[in-house]
C-alpha cells in the first residue's frame, strides 16, 4: 500500500474513531466553498426535516446536508446504458439539534438549466454521518422554486410535503465513508458526483387511479391527460442487491399522450407504463475520472412515460357513512384532483429489484375520474378519507 | 403646509370608501379551509334547474366564524338566490331540488339564513346554496365564502363546481 493511501486511510480511521465535532464554522469553508450555507438566507425553507439512524437516534450536530440538482428529465430520458450525468450542488446545510436541518435556496442560483419541459426540477438531499447515509429525491415545480426565492413569498410557498421530512438513514459502506471524509475538510478536496445508468429495466406498470362502482347503471372511468404528472417512488440501496432497496423519495414524470379508459362497472385499478432505470451514484476527486469502483449507492427510479394502458379488478375499499352523498340518477360527478391517493406499491418493479415502488398521480390536476349514475334511482357516492366534493382519496359509487 | 384635519378627513374618506365599495382586503389564511381538489357535479335539465347545492363545512372549526357573503366562481347563466345553514345529519347534501326537503325532511325545516350568522360549532352545519340556472342551462366552477373571524375578514375558496345542462352530462 502506498504511503498516500496509508495516509488517507489513517485520516479516515481517525474520522471513524473521533466523529466530527469541530465547530460548524470550521467546516463551512472546506466543503463546497462556492455554496452559501442555508443559514445565511431568510427565504422560506425548501426542505425542512430531521434525520435519524436506523435505531432512531438523531444524526450528530454538524453532519453535512447537501442538495443536488439533476439535469432535466428530458436529458435523463436520453441516457443510454453506460451514460453518466453530473449532479450539481445547489444548497448546503448542517444538521442541528435533534437531527433537524433546513435547506434554503440561494436566490442568486440559476436553476433554469435543470428545468424539464414539464416545468419541474429533480433534486436529491444527501446527508452523511459517520456510519450512516440518508438520501431523498423529489421534484419541484419551477413556479414554486421561483416563489421560494422571491423577496416576499407567500406564507405557504413550496411543497408542504417537504416541510416535515423525516429521513431514516442506511448503514454506510467504505465509499460513503470516503465521501464524508472529503466533506469534513480533512482531505481538503471537492468531489465530482454523478450517476451512471447501469441498466434500463424496461416499461413497468404504474397505478394512476382507481374507481369503484356497484351494480347495473353505475360506471367509473379515468382520463389521464397529456401532460399529467405522476409522482413515482425512488428506491435506494447501498449494495444494489435484489431486495435491498428502500424508499427514498419520489420523482415526477409527465405523460406525453392522453389515455382514456372506457367507462365500466366494478372495481378497477388503472395502470399505464413508465420506463425505469437502475443508476449507480458515484463521486471522485477533482482531477480524476469516473471508475465503476467509485459507485457508492444504487438508485432505481422512473426514466420516462412509456404509454399504454391496463386495468386490474379490485374490490372496493371501506367508506365511512359520513363520507357519502346521494348521487341522483342522470347525474355524473367528475373529480380532477390535486390530492390523489398514493398507491404504496403502485409501480410494478419487484421483478427487477425485489420491491414495488410507490406511485401517486394528481400533481397537475390533469387526471379526471368520472362516476355516472344512470341506474334510475339515487345512489350513494362515498369517499374513503372524506366526502367526494372535498378530499376523498378513493371514491366508491355504491 | 398640509392641514392635519384635512389629512385625517382624507384617510377616513378612503377607509369608508373602501368599505362601501367592498374593497377591504381579505386573506385566504383563516381557519375555514374548503380544500384544493377540483370537482364537478353535472345534472341534465329540467330536473334540478332550481337546485340546492351543498358545501360541506369541515369539522372542528373554531367558534366565531361569521358568514358574510358567498360569490360563485366563473358563473355562467346561473344565479345564486339564497344561502342557508342546515344542521348536519348522517347524510350530506351534494345536489337536490330546492328546497332539499326530499333528502332532508328533518334537517331542512331547521335551516336558517347563512348571511350574518355565526357558525354553530357545537352542532355542525352545512352550507346550502340555492342556485337557479337559465332554461338552457348554466354552470359555475366553485365559490368563495367571505367570513369574519376574531376581528378579521377572510375568504375561503371551494373548487367544487356545478353544471346544469340541457344536454346529457358526459
Amino acid at each position: 500500500m502506498s504511503l498516500k493511501i496509508k495516509t488517507i486511510s489513517f485520516f479516515i480511521g481517525l474520522l471513524m474513531i473521533f466523529p466530527v465535532a469541530q465547530p460548524v464554522s470550521a467546516m463551512v469553508g472546506g466543503w463546497l466553498p462556492s455554496i452559501v450555507d442555508s443559514r445565511a438566507f431568510e427565504t422560506p425553507a425548501l426542505v425542512l426535516g430531521d434525520v435519524v439512524d436506523p435505531s432512531g437516534r438523531p444524526f450528530r450536530i454538524g453532519s453535512s446536508v447537501e442538495l443536488v440538482a439533476y439535469p432535466s428529465a428530458d436529458v435523463m430520458k436520453s441516457m443510454r446504458e453506460g451514460d453518466s450525468i453530473q449532479v450539481t450542488p445547489v444548497a448546503k446545510a448542517f444538521v442541528g439539534p435533534k437531527g433537524g436541518f433546513v435547506l434554503r435556496l440561494d436566490p442568486s442560483v440559476n436553476l433554469e438549466r435543470f428545468v424539464s419541459s414539464a416545468g419541474l426540477v429533480d433534486f436529491e438531499v444527501r446527508i452523511v454521518n459517520g456510519g450512516f447515509y440518508a438520501a431523498y429525491s423529489f421534484s419541484e415545480s419551477v413556479t414554486s422554486l421561483n416563489e421560494l426565492t422571491r423577496n416576499n413569498p407567500t406564507v405557504n410557498s413550496g411543497n408542504p410535503n417537504l416541510k416535515n421530512l423525516h429521513l431514516v438513514s442506511l448503514p454506510v459502506n467504505d465509499k460513503v465513508r470516503l465521501l464524508e471524509s472529503s466533506r469534513a475538510g480533512l482531505l481538503n478536496k471537492t468531489d465530482i458526483c454523478g450517476e451512471v445508468l447501469l441498466s434500463n429495466l424496461g416499461a413497468k406498470a404504474v397505478a394512476i387511479g382507481a374507481t369503484f362502482t356497484g351494480g347495473a347503471g353505475r360506471t367509473g372511468e379515468l382520463t389521464y391527460t397529456k401532460g399529467s404528472s405522476s409522482s413515482l417512488g425512488v428506491g435506494l440501496s447501498l449494495s444494489g442487491a435484489f431486495g435491498s432497496y428502500s424508499s427514498s423519495g419520489n420523482v415526477s414524470r409527465s405523460s406525453t399522450s392522453s389515455i382514456s379508459f372506457t367507462p365500466a362497472a366494478g372495481g378497477r385499478l388503472y395502470q399505464t407504463y413508465f420506463s425505469y432505470g437502475k443508476y449507480g451514484q458515484y463521486c471522485y476527486p477533482v482531477g480524476g475520472s469516473y471508475d465503476p469502483t467509485d459507485i457508492y449507492a444504487y438508485k432505481v427510479q422512473a426514466i420516462a412515460f412509456a404509454g399504454g394502458s391496463n386495468t386490474i379488478s379490485q374490490s372496493a375499499p371501506a367508506t365511512p357513512s359520513e363520507n357519502c352523498v346521494p348521487l341522483a340518477s342522470g347525474t355524473n360527478f367528475v373529480k380532477s384532483t390535486t390530492a390523489a391517493s398514493t398507491f404504496s406499491t403502485g409501480a410494478d418493479t419487484s421483478s427487477a429489484i425485489g420491491v414495488d415502488l410507490s406511485s401517486r398521480t394528481g400533481y397537475t390536476s390533469s387526471t379526471k375520474t368520472t362516476f355516472t349514475n344512470s341506474s334510475g334511482t339515487s345512489r350513494q357516492l362515498c369517499g374513503v378519507n372524506g366526502y367526494p366534493g372535498g378530499s376523498p382519496g378513493l371514491i366508491v359509487l355504491k | 403646509m398640509t392641514n392635519p384635519s384635512h389629512t385625517a378627513f382624507g384617510l377616513v374618506a378612503i377607509v369608508v370608501g373602501a368599505i362601501l365599495s367592498g374593497c377591504v382586503a381579505t386573506s385566504a389564511d383563516g381557519p375555514l379551509n374548503l380544500g384544493t381538489d377540483v370537482s364537478r357535479a353535472c345534472n341534465p335539465l329540467p330536473e334540478y334547474r332550481n337546485a340546492a347545492f351543498g358545501v360541506i363545512l369541515p369539522a372542528n372549526l373554531p367558534d366565531g366564524i361569521r358568514i358574510e357573503s358567498v360569490t360563485l366562481l366563473n358563473a355562467k347563466d346561473i344565479d345564486l338566490r339564497g344561502l342557508y345553514l342546515m344542521p348536519m345529519t348522517d347524510e350530506r347534501l351534494m345536489l337536490d331540488r330546492f328546497p332539499p326537503i326530499a333528502q332532508f325532511p328533518d334537517a331542512w325545516p331547521l335551516a336558517i339564513d347563512a348571511i350574518g350568522t355565526t357558525l354553530n360549532t357545537s352542532s355542525p352545519q352545512d352550507l346550502v346554496l340555492n342556485v337557479v340556472a337559465a332554461p338552457s342551462g348554466g354552470k359555475f366552477d366553485g365559490l368563495t365564502v367571505f367570513y369574519t373571524y376574531d376581528g378579521s375578514r377572510y375568504r375561503a375558496n371551494s373548487l367544487f363546481g356545478l353544471t346544469l345542462s340541457a344536454e346529457p352530462c358526459s
